[in-house]
């Protein structure tokens, strides 16, 4: 982290901006080091505030639009493929859409804080169709939260910008541990997971010929139980098959006829 | 895991007293065997929470 707190007093506002950019749209570098060894170099008087501030807002906003964009361009895609990892897609991706739906206003103000959350964040806002205008406002109130503490704090406190920075190289030692340890118990949890959903599976499988066969005869139903982002507006399905939506199945139980047998698919 | 939702939603029809199979390989097998497909009907889509619907 020293090496780019003097790269940053080399290459001046455009290496600030360059990493706020790299950050803002998901790769793993210390923008907030960035931010405070900026603001250390303007108190010292070797950076211009002006170009650093017009380059770290140019350089988040045009991240951040970029994923709304993403998220807005892809729709519901984005949170089925978020909720691959989840158990049960269905109820992920509805309960992610609630939650965001409640609190996705605070969390653009604050995403910026936490790693990872911010590169999501944007993308979400975007599938959601929050209003370009909305978002634009609160993504600058939350870039400005978050340029503004960094900045800041290194501003104040220039002549202890190496202890903050060795702190920061501390902390972030102590967040790959424990990121580490998240992701091998994720793995664990999936792998068990994926294990119990194979044990639980008890569902006979048919071909194609055999359902179409069972059509023939007058004594089938097929049902398309597909996520959001797969069935959705501008999709297709099987001609004469019916919608069974996978959360609400015990409203559409009773509507199920009791004497066909119900023919079943996914993509 | 593959037909994951409909494995599960399956078992769960039979704990209805239901007949439910799983269609091997989906709406991808349909479509490989040359069998017709149509729109999805806009009355059948679950609108999810929005902003904005513009």
């Amino acid at each position: 982290m020293t090496d780019l707190v003097e790269k940053i007093a080399r290459h001046g506002p455009a290496l600030v901006a360059l990493v706020c950019f790299l950050e803002a749209v998901g790769f793993p570098l210390p923008a907030a080091v960035a931010l405070l060894a900026a603001g250390a170099l303007i108190a010292l008087g070797k950076m211009a505030w002006q170009p650093a501030a017009a380059g770290v807002f140019a350089a988040f906003v045009v991240a951040d639009l970029l994923l709304y964009s993403l998220g807005r361009f892809t729709g519901w895609w984005l949170l089925g493929a978020i909720c691959r990892l989840s158990a049960n897609r269905e109820s992920c991706i509805l309960n992610a859409a609630r939650t965001f739906y409640k609190r996705g206003r605070a969390v653009m103000l604050f995403a910026k804080f936490v790693p990872g959350l911010a590169a999501m964040a944007a993308p979400l806002a975007g599938s959601m169709r929050m209003p370009l205008r909305e978002f634009i406002g609160l993504d600058a109130a939350g870039i400005l939260l978050y340029a503004g503490t960094y900045v800041s704090i290194g501003y104040i406190f220039s002549d202890m910008l190496a202890v903050i920075v060795g702190a920061l190289a501390h902390l972030g030692k102590v967040a790959e541990l424990l990121l580490a340890t998240a992701v091998i118990l994720f793995v664990a949890h999936r792998i068990w997971t994926v294990r119990r959903l194979r044990e639980a599976d008890t569902a006979p499988r048919v071909t194609v010929d055999q359902v179409l066969h069972q059509l023939r005869q007058g004594d089938a139903l097929i049902a398309d139980v597909r996520s959001h982002g797969y069935y959705d507006r501008g999709s297709t399905r099987i001609k004469g098959s019916v919608r069974l939506e996978p959360n609400r199945l015990p409203e559409a139980l009773a509507e199920l006829p009791q004497d066909k047998k119900i023919y079943l698919y996914c993509t | 895991m593959q037909e994951a939702t409909s494995a599960r939603v399956a078992r769960l029809l039979k704990e209805n007293g239901l007949d439910a199979n799983v269609i091997r390989g989906g709406l991808s097998a349909w479509r490989k065997a040359g069998q017709p497909v149509e729109a999805v009907p806009e009355q059948d889509l679950l609108h999810l929470p929005t902003f904005s619907r513009g």
